[in-house]
């Protein structure tokens, strides 16, 4: 993934998840990159079409889904049920692949399908954050996952 | 005076917060009809009268465009004002909009403030009470 790239994808989402979901997104530092596999719960993956077919996937692990689909929601006590978790992370995939293709407009022939998300539970080493291929976005010491797959890789 | 509002969204998720914004935006509303797709918004809009339809764009079976332009073709219901709110802020997306009859366009991400800016443009101030707070920083 081009640094460009990685730069839009970590300001359209850090902007969705301060302006609808109530969070700040904080900075990580390359000793976070050592440690325990990174757990996700959730997966999504949207279609940003083009002319080599390409995906975006978002990553989440449960907690974070939780407090994401609490604060959307304006659920105060009560916990997200399973529906809402899906149902929110799908939403904020949808958020985040409409905004960076609105924002790659000039290089575009971008065509946004429609975001698919469902329970995942995998680990993922964290080693991967140290590489250029993902977005990691840091949220109250759990990371949310960003990716891009084209069709054949 | 009141009005009803009819949501058009995939997202229940995203019905329910829009639901809050506009609740707290002050905009006086009498009933609130939700669709999923536009085929359902159409469904709805057979038995029930609405002052304004907010609809997303991306949507399965019917997206937000073709109920836009369905809408538009129909003598009875080509009066209502229909906002588009998506997350899409193309240009040739929000011209496409405006060309087929959009009353408005708002972008998500979006915030309470600029929710209620737009209704007011479309509705006018008579339909907008003060709010309860400062809308400034308040959540969904």
């Amino acid at each position: 993934m081009s640094g460009r790239l990685q730069e839009i994808l970590k300001d359209v989402t850090s902007d969705i998840l301060e302006t609808m979901f109530f969070v700040v997104p904080e900075p990580w530092s390359s000793q976070d990159t050592q440690g325990e596999d990174l757990r996700f719960d959730i997966r999504g993956v949207v279609s940003l079409g083009g002319s080599t077919p390409l995906w975006l996937n978002l990553f989440v692990p449960m907690a974070m889904a939780r407090r994401l689909a609490g604060n959307f929601l304006g659920l105060e006590e009560s916990r997200p049920d399973a529906d809402s978790l899906l149902d929110t992370s799908r939403e904020m995939l949808n958020m985040i692949a409409g905004n960076l293709v609105t924002e790659l407009e000039a290089e575009s022939g971008l065509e946004l399908g429609l975001p698919e998300v469902s329970f995942f539970q995998r680990t993922v080493p964290r080693a991967y954050m140290g590489e250029h291929k993902h977005v990691f976005i840091l949220v109250e010491d759990e990371y949310l996952m960003l990716s891009f797959t084209r069709e054949g890789s | 005076m009141s009005i009803n509002v009819l949501l058009v969204d995939d997202s229940r998720s995203m019905r329910s917060v829009i639901r809050k914004t506009v609740q707290i935006s002050g905009i006086d509303v009498g009933e609130f009809y939700e669709a999923s797709t536009g085929t359902e918004a159409l469904e709805m809009l057979r038995d029930n009268w609405v002052d304004l339809i907010l609809s997303d764009v991306h949507m399965p079976e019917m997206n937000g465009l073709e109920l836009l332009r369905t809408l538009k073709e129909d003598d009875i219901l080509k009066s209502i004002p229909v906002v588009m709110i998506t997350t899409e802020g193309r240009d040739d997306r929000v011209n496409e909009a405006f060309r087929v009859g959009a009353a408005g366009y708002l972008k998500k991400p979006f915030t309470p403030e600029q929710i209620k800016e737009k209704l007011v443009e479309i509705l006018g101030e008579q339909n907008v009470r003060a709010p309860a707070g400062d809308l400034e920083g308040c959540d969904f």
